[in-house]
């Protein structure tokens, strides 16, 4: 390769770009694509899969890499007979699929994950038009799924030395859970979902990388734990708020889930909104509803429906534009 | 209320650190000259040499036409070789006078110098008038229409622009760091005109040098303040200056004016004051060539007129194959696609890039992240103005305040899909902001550019 480092005094005649040079300012972009922000969420879910798959086994493993696989073979086949090229390339096919497999109970069969991760893209994803236009999360939706075909094994979190039952039906049941269990991870709970450390180094990972912004998770936590006070029967309780928080998969979903850029909406005022909606809901349905690992699928999805309208209805005012009766008005053009 | 910033905004790489500390040099040309009858808003101005004609330096070689134009003058003595069109730098080719410089530089007869004291505003705007002095922030308003407001006593705020939030560009920096008392001056003659306002050096954050001189040079004048406001791009942005020193905010339908404030930059107020003070025409300007394909980064005083190609070559060329040459900074230039263009009173740089900075980026769809609408500096949807676009529903384009969209950039420069927002919605705006129905208020705008 020829790269003259030294000085040419001497200038081209022409000038001559490369082809497909652009013409369109500004010239200078961000350093980092779609592709870069989807690879750091996978490296997020990758850590916190970890976690889970040391727990569970290699069952466990097993499902991740199922659910990853047929995400993106389902996404490729699509866009292929869509005639949409490939699709694939940005990772976010991966990212779903990985994602629905950290929400699957550990010891489900496999074909679980390859039709939850099939269907959750197809129908929650590719349907739709594909990355960005979805209004419902894929994952969520692959979950979902696999809910309404098999409930009660979608129910069943037991592995290995693990019970059945998870510390969040335990606590509604009435028993008492071990505080320390919970937040190391030590529980019956789906394969990604139950380390909540894990979670939230992943989650301050991705905030100080800029994936996901602090404005949904923390409008979230707020309307959830101030419904749990009010409406919870418990008080301030640390005990219960800690298993109601930490458990049913609440804060994977919020902090992972909620924060999807499709199906959350952009402006600010809405995601403050969308956090709230979400925070309510899950708290309505777990509640009033007598739901309690699947509270979260139910209210993300519906929360999702809500993006679009909040965007809708909470654009900023265009910068200087006057509300009736400031002070200084736009004078009327003169002639 | 004073913020010292704005929402929204962005922060490219600045490679300022390359030319910053390098000492202006000046530059005479020595070969032709060329002078666009129009390098401002407005118009075009009216030649008053033929071709064959003897010109000086100093020289009024176009006479502006009307109010809004701007007059030209010869940088250098020599014969006029022809008037016709040429290639400028913005790829189109205006009418131009061609000058041959004789090498020797000889100048009109300058009256005498004035002094601050006997100044009055008449004779500051027919000084600035007659020096042909535009604004060279970029926007290219010639400098008399500032001035010459109706009242003058509502103007209360009289900005000097230091902030160059453009990435790669030093000249004004330079400009500070070397002549600090033309600038103060140049705002002080503004501020004879409007009597009521205070003035305000507005300096980025990164410029504490300049800060610190510019308060020892003013410390005992009681209407001027510096302030220091936060490095960001698009910082020096009329509206978002105008916010971050003053909380007033104006929308796109608005001058400065209505809000009491008058902006002017760095190179404009130095214009000024030499207008103003030694009756000397805008024949220089301070001109960054820098970049990372440019061998020697640095600044140049340059005479307007000379072309880039001799620029180029005087500055000593490219380290390496530059993948794009640009007539302005990054952000807000404009692609050269011959050097053979002249210098004109708005170049402020000349930037050569390399390719991993500018390197070949392809669309891919919008993923709703968000990272526009937190850019935008004048707080739109630029990915829901982009569907609006997309669906040709002009409606919901003027719904969502397309039309307030200053093309700043931002939008595009964050979107991790590479869209080309920012281009594509202020082309949209500029169509529609043409069909005077359409447009409203933001006509009114138009009538001055
Ligand atoms: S170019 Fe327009 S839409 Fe984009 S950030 Fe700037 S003002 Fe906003
Ligand atoms: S920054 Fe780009 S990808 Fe993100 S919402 Fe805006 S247009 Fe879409």
């Amino acid at each position: 390769m020829t790269s003259t480092q030294e000085l040419t005094t001497q200038l081209p005649d022409r000038v001559e770009y490369r082809p497909g040079t652009s013409r369109i300012r500004p010239f200078m972009r961000t350093s980092y694509g779609t592709d870069s922000i989807m690879g750091m969420m996978m490296t997020a879910l990758i850590v916190i899969g970890g976690g889970g798959i040391f727990r569970y086994g290699p069952h466990a493993l097993l499902l991740c890499l199922v659910s990853t696989v047929s995400a993106v073979a389902a996404e490729a086949a699509y866009s292929a007979a869509a005639g949409r090229g490939l699709t694939i390339r940005d990772y976010s096919a991966a990212v779903s699929g990985l994602m629905l497999g950290l929400i699957l109970p550990p010891a489900v069969p496999v074909y679980f994950a390859a039709i939850g991760a099939a269907g959750g893209i197809i129908l929650g994803k590719c349907l739709f038009g594909g990355i960005g236009r979805n209004l419902i999360n894929p994952a969520m939706t692959g979950k979902l799924i696999l809910i309404s075909l098999f409930r009660n094994a979608m129910g069943d979190f037991s592995s290995g030395n693990f019970g059945p039952i998870s510390p969040l039906m335990q606590l509604t049941m009435g028993n008492s859970v071990s505080t320390r269990d919970v937040l190391t991870g030590n529980v019956s709970a789906c394969i990604g979902t139950g380390s909540i450390l894990l979670i939230l180094a992943a989650s301050v990972f991705l905030l100080l990388s800029g994936v996901i912004t602090l404005t949904i998770p923390l409008s979230g936590l707020v309307s959830f734990t101030a419904m749990m006070i009010l409406f919870g029967h418990h008080g301030w309780r640390p005990g219960f708020l800690m298993v109601e928080l930490c458990g049913g998969s609440f804060l994977f979903t919020l902090f992972l889930m909620a924060t999807d850029y499709s199906t959350s909406p952009v402006t600010g005022a809405g995601q403050v909104l969308y956090g709230v909606i979400f925070g309510i809901l899950t708290a309505v349905l777990r509640l009033f509803f007598g739901r309690t690992e699947h509270a979260v699928v139910i209210s993300l999805l519906l929360t999702n429906l809500t993006a679009r309208f909040l965007d809708q209805h909470t654009m900023p005012r265009p910068f200087g534009q006057r509300r009736p009766g400031s002070r200084f008005t736009v004078p009327h053009p003169g002639k | 209320m004073p913020h010292s910033t704005f929402f929204g905004g962005v922060h490219p790489f600045d490679g300022k650190d390359m030319s910053k500390e390098k000492p202006i040099k000046t530059i005479f040309p020595r070969g032709d000259m060329v002078y666009p009858l129009k390098q401002h808003i407005g118009a075009p101005a009216v030649p008053i040499v033929k071709p064959g004609d003897p010109v000086l330096t100093g020289q009024m070689i176009a006479r502006a036409d009307g109010d809004l134009s701007a007059s030209v003058h010869a940088t250098v003595s020599g014969t006029v070789i022809r008037i016709g069109p040429h290639l400028v730098a913005d790829g189109t080719e205006q009418e131009c006078i061609v000058i041959h410089n004789d090498g020797r530089y000889h100048e009109i007869f300058y009256p005498q110098t004035r002094s601050l004291d006997q100044l009055n505003a008449a004779t500051i705007i027919e000084s600035v008038r007659d020096a042909g002095v535009v604004g060279m922030g970029g926007a290219g308003l010639p400098a008399h229409i500032k001035l010459e407001t109706e009242n003058p006593r509502r103007i209360d705020y009289c900005i000097a622009n230091c902030v160059e939030c453009e990435p790669y560009l030093t000249s004004d920096y330079r400009r500070m760091v070397e002549n600090p008392a033309k600038v103060i001056n140049g705002l002080r003659i503004e501020m004879k005109i409007f009597s009521r306002a205070r003035g305000i050096l507005a300096v980025d954050e990164r410029c504490g040098d300049v800060s610190r001189l510019f308060r020892d040079l003013t410390r005992d004048d009681p209407r001027i303040y510096v302030r220091s406001l936060r490095s960001k791009y698009p910082q020096g942005a009329e509206r978002q200056l105008i916010y971050a020193l003053t909380g007033r905010t104006l929308n796109a339908t608005m001058l400065p004016a209505d809000i009491g404030c008058t902006v002017s930059n760095v190179d404009t107020l130095v214009a000024i004051n030499q207008a103003v003070m030694v009756h000397e025409p805008l024949l220089t300007r301070i001109v960054t060539v820098s970049g990372d394909a440019a061998a020697e980064p640095r600044n140049f005083r340059v005479r307007i007129g000379m072309s880039i190609r001799e620029l180029l070559e005087r500055a000593g060329g490219f380290s390496q194959q530059p993948a794009l040459i640009l007539d302005g900074g990054p952000m807000t230039g404009t692609r050269i696609d011959s050097l053979d263009v002249p210098v004109t009173k708005l170049t402020s740089a000349i930037v050569a890039l390399r390719k991993d900075r500018c390197g070949g980026y392809h669309e891919t769809p919008c993923t709703r992240c968000g990272r526009c609408v937190r850019a935008c500096p004048n707080h739109l949807v630029p990915m829901q103005l982009y569907d609006d676009l997309l669906k040709k529903r002009d409606d919901l384009f003027l719904r969502h305040g397309g039309l307030e969209c200053s093309g700043c950039g931002c939008c595009s420069y964050a979107c991790p899909s590479r869209m080309q927002l920012s281009y594509r919605i202020y082309s949209r705006r500029t169509a529609l902001i043409r069909d005077p129905e359409r447009a409203g208020l933001y006509a009114r705008r138009l009538s001055t550019q």
